[in-house]
């Protein structure tokens, strides 16, 4: 059952044996598993249920339904845009649907350096098998690429540069490329078309307009999530409490920490809310004499993966991702406004974006704000990050050119730098890249409740459950040890699939046969 | 939305579709967490009062022509004050989302627009 609760008056008060808090990555994984166990699970999910019958392709329309704060969260300063989802489904309704498994060298950084017992290729096999064939992940066929994709392969292979078409999570697309504003089609297996109605099948009740406000603890173990109504417009209305001996926290890397911040719960460690990593990126605009219509087709298929070894170094490294957007969100991202702006605006038809993605070392802090629905976030670049992004830039630079760019654009806030073929591109990294002087966004905020061996250093355990507090698991992209260095989708849920069938094999003891029930 | 703001989101977003951009905005505004619009009056007050309050002149935004609100705009994109940045970019993109947004724009990037012709939910 999925119920939108939004101008429901009378309160909700109900028993679960399980109460999952996001139905994202990683909410919907592990509802479906332990729903599919035959545990009573209930899932809360502030956002709104909408179906691909409401997908416009418009962004008026599609930003407020299905991103926090419209698209526009930001840093505290202003100086990154956070982009996360806010729906049934989560942040994958919007995703680009890149599919890659977890790098070996980061589960063996994590193993090694983090303590986490057990998380290697092979004892994750059986959870991104599962995830993979539930999401049907697969290998994007060369006739799928777009033009945007065809034309960053074209410049890296001129290059001699490493990268590769990657595999995806669709079926049936029909390239109409609206994926960041949701698929109209259901083509794209998000968890709203994938595991969300997996766990409804299940039996569970998955409550949308639900927003969980606070954890219930007493002796050191979890029973219980008190929350509100709201409605699609975040207005406040009846309330909602969950009683339960196992709550799984995945509302995402920013509202977790705030929401256990706020409940004053899991923090003994003091490292709740800290070591945010964003994954910051910085885009560049490469303009070509062909129209291009970047939009339309698979948005993302291509990757360039010469800058980063994981194996060399797991710690360090960008990658490079073609991006393009719709006419309101190319308009936010390029610089200035008025005439200058459409300087740029007018190219749209003939624009190829390039970004870099930094696997960073750089690390911020989330914190509750002035409302549940705007947390406080920080985050500063470190020196050495900074400089590989405008090394980044550079390269990125460099590809579009070689492919055959007119001129590219970096996009300076207050000074755009333009280059064309032989210009000396070393300007960018004498400029360099300064928060707040470029556009700076995060569409993989991670790392803030943090997985490990040591109670010390870290929130949760190997498995995902608190070190403190008996029933509380955690299973969204907070947990990532360090920053990932791949796109996160698969890994957010395979560590969800894992720790659900932790709960599965310790269900007696986690219910405290309180319920009476087997998993 | 107040004359003030009308004058302010025309200069950021230019002319043309102008009227449905701001209906548009509104109509956004009204979907989004009241936590995240709140600001908004007050800092279109601050636009409309900035002329006097950062650069001592004796005018109101909307008293100051093309040019001049240009210019006024300029100070508040390249300030100092974070604030005044962050304030300006957050006017300038609901004011591009609201003009990009409306279907007679379209044409003048190139953009064919959606392939599926819903009914519009929004302004
Ligand atoms: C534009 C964009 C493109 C991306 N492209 C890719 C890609 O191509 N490949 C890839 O691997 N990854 C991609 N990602 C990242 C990927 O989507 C995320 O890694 C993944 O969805 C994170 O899962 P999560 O469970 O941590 O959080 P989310 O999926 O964001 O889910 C969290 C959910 O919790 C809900 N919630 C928050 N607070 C509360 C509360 N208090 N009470 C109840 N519910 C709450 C939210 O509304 C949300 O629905 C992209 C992300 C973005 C933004
Ligand atoms: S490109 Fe494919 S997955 Fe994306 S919106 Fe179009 S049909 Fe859906």
């Amino acid at each position: 059952m999925i119920e939108k609760l939004a101008g429901r008056r009378d309160d909700l008060r109900t028993r679960a044996d399980v109460c999952v808090i996001g139905s994202g990555a990683g909410g919907s994984v592990a509802a479906a598993e332990l729903a599919d166990a035959g545990l009573d699970v209930v899932v809360l999910e502030q956002g709104h249920h909408w179906t691909s019958a409401e997908f416009t392709q418009r962004e008026d329309e599609m930003l407020p339904r299905l991103f926090e704060e419209a698209g526009m969260r930001q840093t505290e300063d202003g100086s990154v845009l956070v982009l996360q989802g806010r729906c049934i489904g989560g942040s994958t309704v919007h995703n680009l649907c890149y599919s890659f498994r977890t790098p070996d060298p980061i589960l063996r950084l994590w193993q090694d350096e983090h303590g986490v017992a057990d998380l290697t290729p092979s004892s994750m096999a059986a959870s991104f098998e599962r995830v993979e064939r539930h999401l049907k992940v697969k290998q994007i066929r060369d006739d799928e690429v777009n033009s945007l994709n065809a034309v960053i392969r074209r410049g890296t292979e001129a290059l001699g540069w490493s990268g590769f078409v990657t595999k995806h999570n669709r079926e049936g697309c029909v390239k109409a490329g609206y994926c960041i504003l949701g698929c109209s089609y259901d083509a794209k297996q998000s968890m709203l078309v994938t595991y969300v109605p997996r766990a409804d099948r299940a039996g569970a009740r998955i409550f949308a307009n639900a927003r969980a406000d606070r954890i219930c603890v007493s002796n050191g173990r979890v029973h219980g999530v008190h929350g509100r109504v709201v409605d699609p417009q975040g207005r406040e209305g009846a309330r909602i409490e969950v009683e339960a001996p196992v709550v799984v926290l995945a509302a995402g890397a920013i509202a977790s920490p705030a929401l256990l911040l706020a409940s004053g719960v899991a923090n003994r460690s003091g490292q709740v809310g800290r070591n945010l990593h964003l994954h910051p990126s910085v885009m560049v605009s490469g303009f070509f004499d062909e129209p291009l219509h970047a939009y339309r087709g698979i948005p993302q298929s291509y990757y360039v993966d010469e800058f980063i070894d994981l194996e060399r170094d797991p710690h360090r490294g960008y990658v490079l991702m073609p991006i393009a957007g719709f006419p309101g969100l190319t308009a936010a991202n390029l610089p200035g406004f008025g005439r200058d702006h459409f300087r740029w605006q007018r190219g749209f038809a003939h624009m190829a974006g390039l970004l870099v993605l930094l696997h960073d070392q750089s690390s911020g802090s989330v914190a509750p704000g002035s409302a549940a629905s705007k947390p406080r976030i920080r985050y500063a670049l470190e020196r050495e990050d900074a400089r590989q992004l405008a090394e980044g830039l550079v390269h990125c630079c460099e590809i579009l050119l070689a492919a055959g760019a007119r001129e590219v654009m970096v996009p300076w806030w207050n000074d755009p730098l333009v280059v064309r073929p032989g210009d000396d591109l070393s300007v960018i990294t004498r400029r360099g890249v300064r928060q707040g002087e470029i556009g700076i966004a995060s569409t993989h905020p991670q790392s803030t409740c943090r997985m490990g061996g040591d109670p010390r250093s870290s929130v949760v355990d190997s498995w995902g459950e608190s070190h403190e507090v008996g029933g509380l698991f955690v299973a969204d992209m907070s947990v990532f040890p360090t920053s990932l260095g791949a796109p996160p989708q698969i890994t957010t849920a395979a560590l969800a699939d894992r720790s659900a069938q932790r709960i599965r094999a310790r269900w007696d003891e986690l219910s405290g046969a309180r319920h009476g029930r087997r998993a | 939305m107040t004359p003030i703001s009308r004058r302010g989101f025309l200069a950021l977003a230019g002319s043309g579709a102008a009227f449905r951009t701001i209906a548009t905005i509104d109509a956004l505004c009204a979907r989004l967490d009241p936590a995240s619009t709140a600001p908004l009056p007050a800092l279109l007050r601050l636009v409309e009062w900035g002329p006097f309050l950062f650069e001592r002149r004796l005018s109101r935004f909307t008293g100051l022509d093309p040019a001049g609100q240009d210019a006024a705009l300029r100070g508040w994109m390249t300030s100092g004050l974070a604030l005044r940045r962050m304030g300006f970019f957050a006017l300038r993109n609901l004011a591009l989302l609201g003009y990009w947004s409306q279907d007679e724009t379209w044409p003048l990037v190139g953009y064919a627009g959606p392939l599926l012709h819903r009914p519009r939910v929004i302004a």
